[in-house]
This record gives C-alpha cells, sequence and structure tokens, in this order.
C-alpha cells in the first residue's frame, strides 16, 4: 500500500502539465532591514537583540563569564541558580562560588541556563543552537532564565552565511537540530498581547566576549 | 477533507450577532494589519522578495515529483523515514502504526494545520494514544473541543474572560483551583502544566512550514518555542505536512522565512526558527532517534495543471485572513472548513469538493486586498471566480442566483438595453430615496438593505456625464 500511494502520488504530479513555470534563479541577496545609527556588525546585532527584548553585556575574556553571569542574576533578583551546557563546563570557572552549579536538567522552573552558540546572526539579533557531540541544545528552550556567551568573531550578517560557516566545520551533514533564536519565549494568542516565557525563557541576556567558547 | 461549509450563510448570519465575537475581531485590524505594513516598510526590497518568492515557488511546484524524491533521498540516507499518504485516512494510519511501534501512550504536538486538516486527534484518541497540543492556541481550543478559526491565531474569536473560564474548568485535576483573570497568569498556569507533559510524552508531532530538498530538512516556526520541545524530547520525532511545502534550497528557504513572519504577524523574525534534519547523531547528546516524514496529498496533486495550481504555492502565512474584510466580520468558524478566508475559499473546494464548499468562494467582495498582500503573490480572486463557474458550469448555483445571472447577461450585453434598464433603476431609486439614502428595498434589494442603508443613484449616470464631457475627465 505504501508504494502504491508514492507511485500514484508521484505519477500524478509527473502527468499533470503545470500551468506556472520558473527557472531556479542562483541566489540573489536583497537588503536586509538595518538599526538605524549603528555601522558595525556588532552594533547591528546588538539594535536588533533588544528590539526583540534581549539585553546584552559586552565582556573581553571567557574568563569574566562567571562574574558577569552573578551580576546579572543578582541584578534581576534571580537565585543564583545556574545549569551550565556541556560544551562550557571544561571551559569555565565557577569555583569562586557566587552562583551554585546544578547538572540536572532544568525542568523546573527557577533556574537559569548558560549556553554558547555556534553563530549569531545581526540581521534580526539571533543566536544559532545546533546539536552536535557534546552539545545539548534542549538547555535553550528548557531554560527559564536563558545566558547565551556570543564570540563577537561568530557575528555574521545573514542566516545564510550561517550555512556555509556549518558546512566549513562539520562536511557536507548537515546537523540534526539547527535553531535560529531571536529573543525570550512570548505568545499572542489571547486577545493578540504579547506575554513573555511562553514554553522557553521569559529572559534572554547575552553576553558578547571577544574570545570566542 | 470532512467539511461543514454548507451552513455558511446561517452561520455568517450567527458571527454578526454575536458581540463576544465582534469584540474579539476587532484585535486583527490594530495588530496583525498595521503591524504587516510597518515590517514590508522597514524592507527596502520587500516586493522584489515577494517576486522571487512567487517564482521560487512555481518553479518547485512545476517540478513537485524529483523535488519530492530529493528530499526523501536526503531523509532516508540519515536514517530517517519518508511515508507517502494519498488521503487523510493514510496518513492517519501511517501516523498510529509509527505511534505504536514506539509504545506511545502520549504524543505532544506543535501547532499543524494538516494534522487539523486530517483530524489527527480524535483518532489518536479512538486508538487509545492521548495527544497534548502545546502551541498555547492549540491546546486552549483543545480543551473546548473546538476548532481553530484561524490559521496561525486559532483562538482569535475568544476573549481573555473565555480562556480564564476554560482554565478554570480543566486545570483542578492539576492543582490549580483559583480562576485568573491576568493573562501573564494564564500563561504561566499553562506553561507548568505542559512543561510536565513535554517531558513525559513518547512521541512528539510538528507540522512543517518548509521541507528543504537539498537537505532533507523540515523547517518549524514558533513564537513559544513549542516546537523545539515537541522535536526534541521525546524518543520519536513524526512531521506531518503537505506534499506542497518543498523548495529547492537552504537559500531558498531563508528567503521564504524573511516574508513568512512579516506577512502573518509582521515580525522581522519568529523567536524560533529551526531546521530538524533526520533523526540524532552519533554523539549527539539529546535529539530523538527516529525520525519520520509523513507527505500527505489529500486533492492537492489534483491541483496540478488546473487553474488553481497556483495555490499550491500557500505559505500558509494568514495575510489574506488577515486584511479580509469577509473575515474580519464574521471570524474563522462561519466557513466551517479548519482553512477560512480567501485561501481557503480557494482551497477547500480543491481540498473537499466545490459540492460541499460552493459557498466559500461565493462570499467575497472581490475588493482584491488578499492578493495585494500574498506574499507568493497568490491570484485569490481570480481562483474565486474559476470556482464560481465551475459550479454555475456543474448547476450547483441556487435557482433564484442562476435565474439572475441569466437575466443579467441579457441586459449586459445589449447597449441599449443596458442603458434603458439603468435609466429606470435609476429613476425608481431615487423615488423612494430620502435624503440620499434608501431605507427598504423589495424583492432582491432586501438582501442588502436588512443589513444597512443604501445610497440614491446621484442622478445622471457615468456614461452620459462622459459623453456630457466629451470624453474627457
Amino acid at each position: 500500500m505504501a508504494d502504491d500511494s508514492r507511485a500514484e502520488i508521484l505519477a500524478r504530479l509527473r502527468q499533470a502539465v503545470p500551468r506556472q513555470t520558473a527557472e531556479h534563479a542562483p541566489h540573489q541577496a536583497f537588503s536586509t532591514w538595518q538599526a538605524p545609527g549603528a555601522t558595525d556588525i556588532q552594533g547591528r546585532f546588538v539594535a536588533r537583540l533588544e528590539a526583540a527584548r534581549g539585553t546584552v553585556e559586552r565582556i573581553a575574556l571567557l574568563a569574566d563569564v562567571p562574574d558577569a553571569v552573578a551580576r546579572y542574576l543578582a541584578g534581576q533578583n534571580l537565585p543564583a541558580r545556574l545549569n551550565v551546557a556541556p560544551e562550557l563546563r571544561q571551559l569555565l570557572d565557577f569555583s569562586a562560588g557566587a552562583v551554585t552549579i546544578h547538572d540536572a536538567l532544568p525542568v523546573e522552573d527557577g533556574h537559569a541556563v548558560l549556553t554558547s552558540c555556534i553563530a549569531a546572526v545581526a540581521e534580526t539579533g539571533t543566536f544559532v543552537a545546533a546539536s552536535g557531540p557534546g552539545r545539548d541544545p534542549r538547555l535553550n528552550y528548557l531554560a527559564e532564565t536563558l545566558i547565551v556567551v556570543v564570540g563577537a568573531g561568530q557575528i555574521v550578517e545573514a542566516y545564510e552565511e550561517i550555512w556555509t560557516r556549518l558546512r566549513v566545520r562539520t562536511g557536507k551533514e548537515t546537523p540534526r537540530l539547527v535553531s535560529f533564536i531571536t529573543g525570550p519565549s512570548r505568545t499572542a494568542d489571547i486577545e493578540q498581547t504579547i506575554e513573555w516565557g511562553a514554553h522557553g525563557p521569559r529572559r534572554l541576556h547575552v553576553l558578547i566576549s571577544d574570545e570566542t567558547p | 477533507m470532512e467539511v461543514e461549509s454548507g451552513a455558511f450563510v446561517e452561520k455568517a448570519r450567527a458571527a454578526l450577532g454575536d458581540a463576544t465575537l465582534q469584540h474579539a475581531l476587532k484585535h486583527i485590524k490594530h495588530g496583525f494589519v498595521e503591524a504587516r505594513a510597518n515590517a514590508a516598510a522597514k524592507l527596502p526590497d520587500f516586493e522584489a522578495m515577494r517576486d522571487r518568492a512567487r517564482d521560487i515557488k512555481a518553479h518547485t511546484i512545476a517540478h513537485l515529483a524529483d523535488y519530492l524524491e530529493q528530499f526523501e533521498a536526503n531523509v532516508t540516507a540519515l536514517g530517517g523515514h519518508v511515508h507517502w499518504a494519498r488521503d487523510a485516512g493514510e496518513a492517519r494510519a501511517i501516523v498510529l502504526g509509527i505511534c505504536r511501534n514506539a509504545g506511545a501512550r502520549t504524543v505532544t504536538k506543535s501547532k499543524s494545520m494538516v494534522t487539523e486538516e486530517i483530524e489527527l486527534n480524535p483518532y489518536l484518541e479512538e486508538h487509545g494514544i492521548e495527544p497534548i497540543e502545546t502551541d498555547l492556541g492549540e491546546y486552549i481550543i483543545q480543551l473546548r473541543k473546538e476548532k481553530p478559526s484561524h490559521i496561525i491565531a486559532p483562538v482569535i474569536h475568544l476573549s481573555k474572560d473565555q480562556v480564564a473560564d476554560t482554565f478554570h474548568e480543566h486545570h483542578p485535576k492539576y492543582g490549580f483551583h483559583e480562576r485568573l483573570t491576568v493573562r501573564s497568569d494564564m500563561v504561566r498556569e499553562a506553561r507548568s502544566i505542559l512543561r510536565q507533559r513535554f517531558v513525559k510524552a513518547d512521541v512528539g508531532i510538528t507540522g512543517a512550514n518548509f521541507l528543504v530538498a537539498e537537505t532533507g530538512s523540515a523547517v518549524v516556526v514558533t513564537n513559544e518555542g513549542n516546537a523545539d520541545l515537541t522535536a526534541s524530547l521525546p524518543d520519536t520525532h513524526i512531521v506531518v505536512t503537505g506534499i506542497e511545502k518543498l523548495v529547492p534550497t537552504l537559500e531558498d528557504c531563508h528567503l521564504m522565512l524573511r516574508l513568512l513572519p512579516r506577512s502573518a504577524t509582521g515580525q522581522d523574525i519568529t523567536a524560533y526558527m529551526s531546521f530538524f534534519t533526520g533523526p540524532k547523531r552519533a554523539g549527539d547528546l539529546s535529539g530523538p532517534s527516529s525520525f519520520h516524514v509523513v507527505l500527505l496529498d489529500n486533492g492537492r496533486s489534483n491541483m496540478m495543471g488546473t487553474e488553481f495550481e497556483e495555490m499550491l504555492r500557500c505559505i500558509r502565512c494568514g495575510a489574506c485572513l488577515n486584511h479580509c474584510p469577509v473575515y474580519a466580520n464574521i471570524g474563522g468558524h462561519a466557513y466551517g472548513s479548519v482553512y477560512p478566508g480567501p485561501m481557503g475559499a480557494v482551497l477547500t473546494p480543491s481540498l473537499a469538493g466545490i459540492d460541499k464548499a460552493g459557498h466559500l468562494p461565493n462570499a467575497s467582495s472581490f475588493c482584491g486586498r488578499c492578493e495585494e498582500v500574498c506574499p507568493v503573490r497568490i491570484p485569490l480572486p481570480r481562483m474565486m471566480r474559476h470556482w464560481r463557474e465551475r459550479e454555475f458550469e456543474r448547476h450547483l448555483t441556487p435557482h433564484g442566483a442562476r435565474w439572475g445571472l441569466h437575466a443579467w447577461a441579457v441586459i449586459a450585453a445589449s447597449p441599449t438595453v443596458y442603458r434603458a434598464m439603468q435609466w429606470t433603476a435609476s429613476r425608481l431609486l431615487r423615488l423612494v430615496a430620502w435624503r440620499g439614502w434608501i431605507r427598504r428595498l423589495p424583492l432582491a434589494g432586501a438582501g442588502w438593505t436588512s443589513q444597512r442603508d443604501m445610497r440614491a443613484p446621484s442622478g445622471d449616470s457615468f456614461q452620459r456625464q462622459w459623453r456630457k464631457h466629451g470624453g474627457r475627465r
């Protein structure tokens, strides 16, 4: 039955004489909206991210991340409990003790999560999470408060460049998950009014580091 | 596809008199319509991008069989499975089979119009599997046992108070007994209930906004992040979607993704835009080990080569609903189909038959706003006219309307008769008018004046004035 369905659908599509035709033209880049006043790529990324309700802090070194996280959580009156994404655990030293580190999946609310990204896009203030060895992208969706480390050199202008970068790194194969995330989770289902933290993070804080994780 | 479009006239009349619905529908204008205009104005190449999007989809549809095979080959090479369903029944059986193989008891779902089209939820329930809608709007609809009234805003017909009542009725079993009045509290309560369901689900079912042929990816956009949780937490991920969702390349997909949210909600991008490609790989710390794509035909391939073929370009943004004066006045439920508004007026008869959905292509003033805002430039009014022609040819048009159209054909075909009729009608209308307005008309005219007054003719016809001015303005 399954093979019949496949054959029948494909045959019907091939038998019909299409009424519309167009060549598959090569990719064409269109100009994307750019933040007024922001001249450099990092400035554009920040302006768009802030427009999507994200907050930003610039830091110099990865070693500055633990302090920046502790400061942010304290400033927001949030508990100093943190899940650290696997790929960052070896890189960062939280032994100073300002925040408590948890390893279990943050199913219950009340935890902040610190993750990194594979790239970021200035076009819309977006960071890109992906699956891969030693990565757990679920953390990006489960966190109530999400803090993301973005390397200044990871920011590209447009979405398409992400795939070029990925292919250089992983070869031809596409990862199972490539997720473009812009601002906190939201819903406007009830009376078209935006509420934050629908299923994913209520808050998104980005640390732009001169050093890439 | 099962529809209840036969009762359109009665339902539309009831909708016009429903004060709660009328209040809820007012949000469309100040939400979606203005937001889309602002988003389009901010993007300098928006119109050129629409041309390009139209061409990409036209090309893909013309070579759809080839792109479907390429997509299938790429999914299979990664260890995923592609299933082909001729109709709703086949699609439902395929999904049930996968769920049974996974030993599933509960299934989380992110919003999918195709699973609404095939009425998947009642079928799964009948077979002992509990489907859980996770998009907030779809979740509310599921609790209320209703159907969505808009393809991207399922509960646009409901007020905050109605949602509060629904939660108050259904949430005590989760330990929430208080009736909430603040929107953010309602969202928080639903979040905490659904979070537990996400974690325990055995299978996750999503739709797809696009399928990418060159990689075998299924692309889903949401603002809530619910599709990502649905696709990332359970061990099995099933994508259920229509065969027309293909685009050739990732670059093509990003062009479409720049147009979709701007056309739909006026956002530059949705909060989440995710590409799911095959099952999890060796070394991945999370993700489903089993990945399935169910490709649904259900009448779509029959549209190929017909005057409705261009409808296969549709990316389900909902802009035509948001800008339609008919939809804005009656909402989505009156259409009796999960695809309402202008896109539904073309698609529903294609999928369910014009004999079951004849009212829908007639529910248009042909103002043309739907075509003006369609990101892939589908000529929706022209296609509704094609359906009206087919309906007339098949003698499905009501007797009175057929007689009227025949009479009109005689009058309109002869300039002399036309002018005489126009002169007479104009005189008569001015006789019954009072201060430029007509309150009540007999016969066919009563249909107009029962709901609103009619302007009296100004005097001379356009043709007479044109002649009087010597054929100049």
